[in-house]
């Protein structure tokens, strides 16, 4: 679906935010990972053609994104983590925008304004941030474009808000691609595979669920592990994240993932072959 | 081809961007009322009509516009705007029709409606007022190419500058018109005088008015050039700076 080949981009040259990055996505809800200001919103802004590569290519659905063909726009919804919302109600909005978009469903609309609890016929304007979210997130949704760009779509959403988004999330179809550009990673545990780590310049792992805990092991021991990537402490001793060298099977701890990846980074890349 | 322009897609296009806009052409419609209401008052208590100044603003209104009636495009509304599945082309053809066509037309049909009404009120000492609002003075070609090609410059000052669209369009105007002028009196030996209103550029490229300081047509071609050749090349420009715009 998005084939991402040599890919440099830059604001300033002297400050590359990717570095010659060459990564592919298929289906499934990909959890785009990384610390503060390693390029999260820029690829998704590349992805979209809001941004232009410098060098190398960025093709989405075959298109080359920067083009910004209508053909390709038609199958991309990208929600942003700030937006600045019309003076219309979501429903109004929904009915002159979503003509663009061929699988719009004004049933899924209400339904997941109804489970959100918010009013359809109400000014987006008037609404609280957490109420606006929510309702773009509702509308993001029932356009079921094939690839679907949040960015931080949990920010602001309350906890059974948050639940709700989780549920609507767990029924997406197969053949849709869904990036969410997040640090609430506690929010879409269970729910996202793969995971995408972008470190400075390069991307430091896009693999899968199962691929992950079949090359590393996260587990409670009562003294920290002597091949640890990452140990923290908890109230039973520490939570660690190891290489996977006894082929054990464990349930992966995103947040201890991403911290023993970035502790290390030479090794993950060694150990996944990036 | 249904990359580049779909009928379907633009009218769409064009529809949502009514709806989502309707509140500027309200206010356009309540300001010039406002405005011609308040001419009437003063002529009816004066004598004096003040037509020409409300024409005249509502033709700088009209140039101006790209400037001043979008919105500017910030990463908070570029987002939605940007990946809206919309051509250059349309996205294009919707910004400059609503410019060349829709303001003025609306601009045009409000006035004429205004005159209509003026002619029917039972006022002999309107006439004047009345002929003074004949918009053939102000909309002919003379006019629409001077519209056009000062406008132009604010669409591409519009997509151009993030900050300050207007001020820096003024700016960049004013030092390019004086760049030109200093170009076309070179190349044509001949001299402008700011206060000498016949020998405006139009006439000079009819040659009217010149006496004894007729141009040949080779010395006229570059005037050709900038009053017709201006307006197209800074459309393209702006066709250029929409499909190149990141947010």
């Amino acid at each position: 679906m998005i084939s991402i080949q040599n890919l440099s981009f830059y604001y300033q040259q002297k400050r590359p935010v990717f570095n010659d990055v060459s990564f592919t996505m298929q289906n499934g809800i990909y959890g785009l990972l990384g610390e503060n200001g390693v390029g999260k919103t820029t690829l998704l802004h590349l992805i979209s053609g809001l941004r232009f590569p410098k060098k190398g290519s960025c093709q989405v659905l075959g298109y080359n994104s920067y083009n910004r063909n209508p053909e390709m726009l038609k199958e991309i919804c990208f929600l942003p983590e700030e937006f600045q919302a019309p003076a219309v109600s979501i429903l109004d909005m929904a009915r002159y925008n979503a003509g663009f978009y061929e699988r719009y469903s004004f049933e899924q609309l209400c339904q997941y304004l109804e489970e959100f609890e918010v009013e359809g016929d109400r000014k987006l304007s008037e609404l609280s941030t957490g109420q606006k979210k929510k309702a773009m997130i509702a509308y993001g949704l029932s356009l079921n474009t094939k690839i679907t760009l949040l960015d931080e779509p949990t920010n602001g959403l309350d906890i059974p808000s948050k639940s709700q988004f989780r549920k609507i999330l767990s029924i997406i179809g197969d053949d849709r691609c869904l990036i969410i550009s997040t640090h609430q990673v506690r929010d879409l545990t269970h729910l996202i595979d793969p995971i995408i780590i972008l470190d400075r310049n390069s991307v430091l792992l896009n693999q899968s669920v199962e691929e992950i805990t079949r090359k590393l092991v996260f587990k409670h021991t009562a003294e920290v592990p002597e091949h640890a990537l990452y140990s923290e402490p908890t109230l039973e001793g520490y939570l660690s994240v190891c290489p996977n060298i006894h082929d054990e099977e464990s349930t992966m701890n995103i947040e201890i993932l991403f911290n023993g990846v970035v502790k290390n980074k030479k090794k993950i890349k060694e150990l996944f072959n990036m | 081809m249904n990359t580049i322009f779909s009928f379907q897609r633009f009218e769409n296009y064009i529809k949502r961007n009514l709806i989502f806009t309707k509140g500027q052409y309200l206010y356009l419609l309540a300001i010039v009322l406002g405005a011609y209401l308040f001419s009437l008052l003063f002529y009816l208590l004066t004598n004096w009509s003040l037509v020409p100044v409300l024409m005249t603003g509502t033709i700088i209104t009209i140039i101006i516009g790209p400037c001043i009636l979008e919105p500017k495009i910030t990463k908070y509304n570029g987002v939605m705007e940007y990946t809206l599945p919309v051509s250059t082309t349309e996205r294009f053809l919707a910004f400059w029709l609503k410019y060349i066509l829709i303001l003025p037309l609306l601009t045009y049909g409000i006035y004429y409606l205004l005159s209509v009404i003026t002619n029917v009120l039972p006022f002999d000492s309107l006439a004047k007022f009345q002929a003074s609002m004949n918009m053939f003075n102000y909309f002919n070609l003379k006019g629409l190419l001077a519209i056009w090609g000062f406008q132009s410059m604010y669409m591409v000052g519009y997509l151009t500058f993030q900050r300050h669209p207007f001020l820096k369009t003024v700016l960049s105007i004013f030092i390019l018109n004086t760049v030109i002028m200093i170009i076309i009196m070179l190349l044509t030996y001949t001299t402008f005088s700011i206060s000498q209103n016949n020998y405006a550029l139009m006439d000079i490229l009819m040659n009217k008015e010149m006496g004894e300081n007729q141009l040949s047509l080779i010395q006229r071609l570059p005037l050709f050039f900038v009053v017709f050749v201006f307006p197209v090349g800074f459309w393209i420009v702006t066709f250029l700076r929409i499909r190149e715009k990141e947010i």
